[in-house]
């Protein structure tokens, strides 16, 4: 393949071009109730050819099979050139050549399709058994194995394997009229041990659901709230990553000001960062979209903005190094700038308890249920949570949005967990339409002054 | 055996003109050809399906090893045969170049008030054909073409920022493109002071964009296999509005429709991915709960005909997806509303959904963009609040409906005047 990708590169009137091939197996079971609704499995391979014009602008077929490489890339020089764009210089780097396997406990293509279904129809019968109130449930298993080859003119060749594994567990539990539901879900890239003796997993999904039927809407108000480890991951994505990422901020001057490195946005103890090379998280991999390797990135230590992530063009753009951060959900589509797995680091805070101690009345936010950025204004959605109430968790709550400005509630954190967890759980990151995998995670943070939207 | 098999072929063909921070800076060709296979045998379902170079046979196979799903007894692909008329649609006439200016042009309407405004846009250009035969004789050619546009515009001044997101559609080469970059435009336009709502419940007027937002999780509750669910504890049971057909849920104004029938609509198709002719599903009608939008595999297990609902990704088997959506409108004007109202706030633009599948009406959004009314004019503009309460019960006591809406991607609906909200600041 390396002989064929540099064959369709060769002597291109181009400034740089490049082919990104990817395919992927996929094996989806899918019950709902007491039935199995879905059992499917696909080969999805093709690629992405991408040139940028003299003058500027890019141009990118993509296409699928691996039929006339040379062809496409001439294509994605042709639209390149039609356009009438600005120069765009990409940050350089150094030429890779790469193989990185895939290294598997247990190896998901080689478990039989009849040995996964007894195993997750065994946790689907136990969710829909474990309380009579649990009427229906969702549980969803799906495997895949992705494999890319990259180059492009410069010399880079980069093959990669990467597996992702994902269960999903939903209860929907009824009394009378009020019907809730309650989800859990596990997605790593490892093999099929992440999948194996998660009765617990199983149970906690129908646990939610029935704790909401009782549970009440917050009253709708400003709060001082505790966010739950995968809450603050969800805070530390939506609120403050997506500023992070350079394409929102390298040709808007006033984005780059109100991001400039140096300033001061939360308390001393807040350190952030994005890291693509932690094992077994689903935003992890050895190099990104563009061939640069992933790696660590601090975006806040001490509270003072330090860093931001790039692709080699905002790289380019505003005369920084790449960061490894160039990700494409598939070869249907350009890489972007993308968060990894993105952190608040633990500090001095203590436990939830220590934490909690001293709030009068507040909320325990826990578990996330979605979320979105609008630049400084976020949105995240509690799967559930709890009241506090002179500093001890009181009655169980049902799902409440969080809103704020960022720059506001960074400013407001005035406690910073001990602990540390990242979000195991499914879920992609939604960049325009396209949905990408990624993990974040943290201590537990106290927040003060945030917007609860309920009753 | 008894055994049943589709074979479908799906083309796309999409063109994409990207611009950031208010200039085009991409142009992308994306070509797709997916083939999917499957088989009903013996009462199991299995699918398969690949852009890579597998055969029939080996489709067929695949999809064969994959029928675990148990599907009722009375589940039959369909035996007609349905071909696209050979018009050529408008938007196929469209070059890459055509696409350009058009961008082009809906930047500079967008930016004709405020060229300081930062707009990123994408316009796409989408053909799809498909190829399906089953072996029950069944066989369906479509093509159909439409446009797509996306948008992201950001504001900064005096230390406040003001983002503003929508998304539009059309499968016809006429000027709505332009009336969606004016309606973009106009959202600056009025957004001159920011301003604090109070808090509380109040009058509230939902624009096309918000609406359609805000009825996302609905929709997912008039999903036949969400609706009827055959599955828990082994008995036929019915959910949400399922147990709730011919029942006045709603106000006898609202009427709301699923409909692939309507001429010049990017969801609009004779035909569906599964070969059923495509129809207009009545899902409420004057406020009662009238239907539901079913595939074949729903269908059958609601013991009802398939309303031609089945729509598939390139590579997953078909799923109940709505069309075109749209709720029908009143009498007045969007003017006329603003007019009668004294102190109450209009909301154009609303957070994502929570993912909830309209279980329960609840819900809890954030204001992207809202504009507060005094005594009939905008007063200001209010963003960051949260706006919450139970759609269903609010549906039930409506307080006005439009007859200017527009469409918001796939879902059409009046400006909504709905009371017993709560906003939050």
């Amino acid at each position: 393949m390396q002989d064929r990708l540099f064959e369709a590169l060769r002597q291109l009137n181009t400034p740089y071009a490049e082919i990104r091939l990817e395919r992927r197996e996929t094996t989806r079971l899918i019950y709902r109730g007491d039935q199995l609704v879905t059992v499917d499995t696909s080969i999805d391979y093709g690629g992405f050819a991408r040139a940028l014009a003299v003058h500027g602008g890019w141009g990118a077929a993509t296409f699928t099979g691996d039929a006339d490489l040379r062809a496409h890339v001439c294509d994605a020089i042709r639209l390149a050139n039609a356009l009438d764009a600005d120069p765009i210089t990409l940050a350089p780097i150094a030429p890779i050549t790469d193989r990185v396997y895939a290294c598997l406990p247990i190896d998901f293509r080689t478990v039989p399709l009849s040995a996964k279904q007894t195993r997750i129809g065994g946790y689907n019968d136990l969710l829909l058994n474990c309380d009579p109130r649990v009427e229906s449930t969702y549980v969803a298993y799906s495997d895949a194995f992705i494999t890319t080859w990259y180059a492009n003119t410069e010399g880079a060749f980069i093959y990669q394997e990467r597996p992702l594994i994902d269960l999903h567990f939903t209860a929907v539990a009824r009394a009378g009229d009020n019907v809730q539901r309650g989800n859990q879900s596990l997605a790593l890239a490892c093999g099929y041990e992440a999948v194996l003796d998660r009765e617990e997993l199983a149970r906690s999904a129908a646990g939610q659901a029935l704790e909401q039927l009782t549970a009440q809407l917050v009253k709708a108000g400003r709060y001082t709230v505790i966010l739950d480890p995968v809450m603050t991951g969800l805070f530390t994505h939506e609120a403050f990553g997506h500023l992070s990422e350079a394409d929102f901020i390298a040709e808007n001057p006033d984005a780059r000001a109100m991001m400039a490195l140096g300033r001061q946005f939360g308390p001393r103890n807040l350190n952030i960062y994005d890291d693509g090379a932690v094992p077994r998280l689903r935003g992890s991999m050895a190099y990104d979209d563009e061939g640069v390797p992933a790696q660590k990135t601090w975006l806040m230590r001490d509270g003072v903005l330090v860093g931001r992530l790039h692709s080699r063009e905002t790289a380019g753009q505003m005369r920084e190094a790449p960061t490894g951060n160039a990700r494409a959900t598939s070869y249907r589509y350009a890489p972007q700038v993308r968060m990894t797995n993105t952190a608040i680091a633990p500090s001095d805070g203590g436990s939830l308890h220590d934490l909690i101690k001293d709030v009068e009345l507040g909320v325990y936010a826990c578990d996330w249920a979605g979320g979105e950025t609008l630049l400084e204004d976020f949105t995240f959605v509690a799967k559930h949570g709890y009241m506090i109430r002179r500093g001890e968790l009181a009655e169980p709550l049902r799902a409440m949005t969080l809103t704020g400005n960022v720059f506001e509630t960074l400013r407001y954190i005035d406690g910073i967990g001990s602990d540390f967890a990242w979000d195991a759980s499914s879920g992609d990151c939604g960049k325009g339409a396209e949905g990408l995998p990624v993990c974040d995670g943290g201590p537990h943070i106290r927040v003060r002054d945030v917007l609860v939207g309920g009753a | 055996m008894d055994r049943q098999i589709e074979l479908i072929e799906r083309n796309l063909d999409v063109t994409r003109v990207g611009c950031k921070f208010s200039r085009v800076k991409s142009i992308e060709r994306q070509s797709y050809r997916g083939r999917a296979a499957r088989v009903i045998a013996n009462g199991k379902v299995g699918h398969a399906g690949t852009t890579d170079g597998l055969s029939d046979d080996q489709l067929v196979q695949r999809a064969s090893d994959m029928a675990h799903v148990n599907v009722p007894q009375t589940l039959s692909f369909p035996s007609e045969f349905f071909t696209s008329p050979q018009t050529p649609s408008t938007v196929d006439q469209l070059t890459d170049m055509d696409l350009r200016d058009w961008t082009r042009q809906m930047l500079s309407i967008m930016r004709q008030h405020n060229p300081h405004l930062a707009i990123e846009l994408n316009v796409s250009r989408v053909n799809e054909t498909i190829d399906l035969h089953n072996s029950n004789g069944g066989e369906a050619h479509l093509s159909r073409s439409w446009l797509e546009a996306e948008t992201w515009i950001e504001r900064h001044a005096d230390g406040e920022v003001l983002v503003a997101l929508d998304r539009f559609a059309t499968a016809q080469v006429d000027d709505s493109h332009l009336d969606f970059a004016r309606r973009m435009a106009r959202r600056f336009r009025w957004a001159q002071k920011p301003i604090e709502p109070a808090s509380g419940p109040q009058s509230v007027i939902f624009s096309p964009s918000a609406c359609a937002s805000l009825l996302a999780p609905m929709l997912m509750a008039f999903n036949g296999s969400f609706a009827f669910n055959p599955n828990s504890r082994g008995s036929k049971r019915r959910t949400g509005f399922a147990s709730k057909i011919g029942q006045q849920e709603f106000d006898p104004q609202f009427s709301l429709f699923d409909d692939a029938t309507l001429p010049d609509r990017p969801y609009s198709a004779w035909v569906d991915h599964e070969g059923t002719r495509s129809q207009c599903t009545p899902l409420i009608s004057s406020g009662v709960v009238s239907g539901f939008y079913h595939d074949l595999i729903s269908a059958a297990q609601a013991e009802v005909r398939s309303t031609g609902n089945g729509w598939r990704d390139m590579l997953e088997p078909p799923v109940p997806a709505p069309t075109n959506v749209r709720v029908q409108g009143g009498a007045v004007t969007l003017g006329d509303m603003l007019k009668n109202m004294n102190d109450g706030l209009l909301i154009d633009l609303i957070g994502a959904s929570d993912g909830a599948i309209g279980l329960t009406g609840e819900f809890s959004r954030t204001i992207v963009l809202a504009y507060q009314i005094k005594r009939g004019r905008v007063a200001g503009y209010v963003r960051g609040a949260s706006v919450s309460g139970d759609l269903y019960r609010a549906l039930q006591n409506i307080e006005a409906l439009s007859c200017d809406g527009y469409w918001s991607d796939n879902v059409s609906t009046p400006y909504i005047q709905l009371g017993s909200v709560i906003v939050s600041a």
